[in-house]
């Protein structure tokens, strides 16, 4: 029996009154030994962030632990001592965050970020320093480490903050690592190679692993064992094999379930309806000043062509930088093109003015990625649902009954029109930004990631809503996004975008039976969760 | 970064050049400065013989040729009252106003971001709203009126008398706290708010996560990020302490920059007040600069390539 470098036992931790449950996290018991991954799996809400900041002593002021207690190498972390828990934080136990860019110091160089940890505890001879700091960042595997050393933040990439933040993470060889949904914000690319480096660490560093995810495909990558929370509550407990071949409890299927199937949908041929959207050789080139006259020249969306049906859904797939959201742009006329020529609705309109765009505007819509941030808070969300509609020169009680309409048809009540925004969930949110959206009755709707900021499981579910509507009022879809899996299970054909540039545009299931190019192979690789095979996983325990 | 800089310098230029300008024509629209000048009595001869001798008869373009010409070679030529340069008179009053506006923003900056920092780290407690309450007082205090009360509270509670040729800490003090209240309100609200939100940043949690202590968790990573909004703020407050300078030397009897403007202005002196405003005007260019050139040092965001 190995002993485990941490124990929480029955964890409660209680909530202000007034909130819409006593507790965040009740009657919690885990343990993580050395060399193992914990996953904690569960969605927004479900309490598992707050058990990590619970672990690592840095509950928000709110909230108190009522009973329980948290033991590191057997000892209670002795939670009511300020010096003793800075003492221990970063030394014994370390934590590795969600947003890997914002976890660092926006003006100060990383390498001084990494170097404070030993400074703070005193650890080593300060002239080595330096070189602790570099020989951790070789250990993260981030090139050319005395660069790296020198570096801000802004100038480095997603993956490679988050290595430095690993890397500060492991100066001390912690016995416990708490990483709160490591690779969320992450290109799936970044994501696969910083899954590889967790499972690395955990033989080399000899450490335990506690690792917060919402994903399963993140979980068969990494997880040895797997603890499944649900309104604060853990549900099931058990090791992976135990968990991905017959997983007990409802919610845990439900969490399997919404995991995309990196395999495409059947598609009925649908009827023909006209072409929406013709986009021909375009471009759009930023300019970087340098000096006084010159500047440099980067081409964002390069030579771009696609044409796509009403009734159809076009993925445009690529990773951050790759130009599908200004590919979005252009379409939508909201940024200028620089070549091409872009027909929509029986219009160029790639050079049109802005008078020209009006009218056409309400046949193009668009649902953007964060739903905390596309509604207005201050604004009923029945009025922003009708507030295209009255613009576009309907009367107003015939708006307000649209709204009513469409948000029933996305699976909202009719009274939902009367609430404000903060009074929805997530996935509620992207119900009401996508009835926005279609309450115009487009013939063209554009989704630019709309559930990547979202839980896998109610990621399912939006995809299943956008379907549904596509069936019903036939629009055309051009649905951006960074997954393939989550591309797979919705799109009729699939363009692979790279550097601004089209890798591979075709059919859905073409692409995924034989995909040509290397990069559509990498993308397809890097997917999480590769290992285990969830339509068989379900398939096993649907009764 | 040279480039960048370049610029920025040209730019200022360009902002003088404006300044002068405008000014040198508003002024000479805002009426005869012969008339103004001769005594109310004097003949319409008197006045025609000073119209002249001055230049003030000769064509707009032709008097702003001048004034631009001998300018470029340093000159704002002669008061209309002493005869003496310009240049001299206002440089002389410098120093007076300089250290006077110089003790207010350093009571603005350091009250102002330190009480700030406390009420930000101190949220929604009874010195936080103590703060924000005294800092809504500071700005909303017009400074005639807060200096009357300090002039008045000197003489009744301590037996003496401040102002003018009264020289001593007291006497530099009160006028430079006049002056600054304005300031430090709005540096405490500004530093509140930015403190708040550097606070909240993920950032401040990594740090904690990784063993840093509270006072260094504070001082080497919220203050810096917090105070690049404040320096914005130092640039734009001083166009309000050159305004306030003006009134406050008034009230004071403080014999700088302000006092001579207001003279300079009732009386007409053209040349004076021409010149007053440019070394204003390249007073808040340069500062402005500066502010820029700090946003470097502090940010490494906007450094350019």
């Amino acid at each position: 029996m190995p002993t485990p470098v941490a124990e929480v036992r029955s964890l409660t931790v209680d909530l202000p009154a007034g909130a819409d449950r006593r507790h965040a996290v009740e009657d919690v018991t885990l343990s993580v030994n050395a060399g193992e991954v914990l996953c904690l799996v569960g969605e927004s809400g479900s309490g598992k962030s707050v058990t990590a900041q619970a672990i690592m002593g840095m509950l928000p002021p709110a909230l108190r632990i009522s009973t329980g207690e948290i033991l590191v190498e057997g000892a209670p972390l002795p939670l009511g001592n300020t010096a003793e828990m800075e003492a221990i934080r970063g030394a014994r136990i370390a934590m590795i965050f969600q947003e890997p860019t914002a976890a660092l110091n926006p003006i100060q160089r990383v390498g001084r970020q990494v170097e404070e940890v030993f400074t703070v505890h005193r650890a080593g001879a300060a002239a080595g320093r330096r070189e602790n700091v570099l020989s951790l960042f070789a250990a993260v595997r981030l090139p050319d480490p005395e660069r790296i050393y020198r570096a801000y933040p802004h100038q480095l990439s997603g993956g490679q903050c988050q290595r430095v933040v690993i890397a500060m993470a492991l100066a001390l060889q912690p016995r416990l690592l708490v990483a709160d949904e490591p690779t969320t914000a992450l290109d799936v690319t970044t994501q696969a190679k910083i899954l590889d480096l967790i499972n690395e660490l955990k033989v080399t560093q000899d450490a335990g692993i506690m690792l917060i995810t919402h994903d399963f495909g993140v979980v068969a990558d990494v997880g040895d064992r797997i603890a499944v929370m649900r309104h604060g509550i853990i549900v099931e407990h058990g090791t992976r094999a135990q968990i991905f071949s017959a997983p007990k409890h409802e919610y845990t299927r439900h969490l399997l379930a919404a995991v995309p199937v990196a395999s495409p949908r059947e598609h009925r041929p649908s009827d023909q309806l006209p072409t929406a959207l013709t986009v021909d050789h375009v471009s759009r080139i930023y300019k970087q000043r340098q000096g006084f006259f010159s500047h440099r020249e980067v081409k964002a969306v390069d030579d771009i062509s696609l044409s796509l049906q009403g009734g159809r859904t076009l993925g445009v797939v690529g990773e951050s930088g790759s130009g599908k959201s200004t590919l979005a742009r252009c379409i939508l006329r909201l940024e200028p093109v620089d070549g091409g020529a872009i027909r929509f609705a029986g219009q160029e309109i790639a050079s049109a003015t802005e008078a020209t765009m009006r009218p056409l505007r309400k046949e193009m819509q668009v649902v953007l990625q964060d739903p905390y941030q596309a509604l207005n808070p201050r604004q009923r969300v029945g009025s922003a649902v009708a507030e295209g509609p009255l613009i576009h020169g309907e009367g107003a009680a015939q708006a307000a009954e649209r709204a009513r309409h469409m948000l029933e048809l996305v699976g909202l009540s009719p009274q939902s029109a009367d609430r404000y925004p903060h009074e929805f969930s997530g996935g509620q949110r992207q119900r009401i930004c996508i009835a926005r959206a279609l309450a115009l009755e487009p013939k063209l709707l554009i989704a630019d990631e709309p559930v990547s900021s979202l839980d896998v499981s109610i990621q399912a579910q939006i995809l299943e809503l956008f379907a549904a509507l596509q069936k019903k009022l036939g629009f055309a879809l051009l649905f951006i996004t960074h997954d393939l899996r989550v591309a797979a299970s919705l799109c009729h054909e699939i363009l692979v975008m790279q550097h601004g540039r089209v890798v591979e545009h075709r059919p859905t299931g073409d692409l995924f039976a034989d995909p040509r190019e290397a990069y559509t192979r990498a993308l397809l690789a890097a997917a999480p969760g590769k290992g285990v095979d969830f339509s068989k996983v379900l398939a096993a325990v649907t009764p | 970064m040279i480039f960048w800089f370049l610029r920025k310098i040209l730019r200022a230029v360009v902002t003088l050049w404006i300044v002068v300008t405008l000014t040198f024509f508003m002024m000479r629209m805002a009426g005869d400065p012969a008339e103004a000048l001769v005594p109310p009595d004097a003949g319409p001869e008197v006045v025609e013989y000073y119209r002249e001798k001055w230049g003030f008869d000769q064509p707009l373009s032709v008097q702003y040729g001048r004034y631009f010409g001998a300018l470029l070679q340093g000159e704002a030529g002669v008061s209309l009252h002493t005869g003496r340069p310009v240049v001299g008179i206002v440089i002389d009053k410098v120093p007076n106003t300089l250290l006077l506006g110089g003790t207010a923003l350093a009571i603005a900056l350091s009250l102002g971001i330190s009480i700030g920092i406390v009420a930000a780290l101190r949220r929604n407690s009874a010195l936080d709203r103590a703060v924000m309450a005294f800092s809504v007082f500071a700005f909303a205090m017009p400074n005639f009126f807060f200096g009357l009360l300090l002039i008045l509270g000197a003489a009744l509670l301590l037996k003496i008398f401040v102002g003018g040729s009264n020289a001593g800490p007291l006497g530099l003090l009160m006028p430079a706290a006049t002056l600054g209240l304005a300031q430090l309100g709005a540096f405490a609200r500004f530093t509140r708010s930015s403190m708040l939100e550097t606070l909240n940043k993920p950032f401040m949690m990594a740090a904690q996560a990784k063993g840093v202590p509270f006072a260094r968790r504070i001082f080497r990573h919220a203050v810096p990020n917090a105070a690049i909004p404040i320096v914005t703020l130092i640039g734009l407050s001083l166009g309000g302490l050159i305004a306030g300078s003006i009134v406050t030397e008034r009230v004071f009897a403080w014999p700088g920059v302000g006092s001579l403007l207001i003279r300079s202005v009732e009386t007409r002196d053209l040349a004076t007040v021409q010149f007053i405003v440019l070394l204003v005007a390249a007073t808040m260019t340069v500062a402005n600069l500066l502010v820029d050139l700090l946003y470097v040092v502090i940010d490494p965001r906007i450094r350019v390539k």
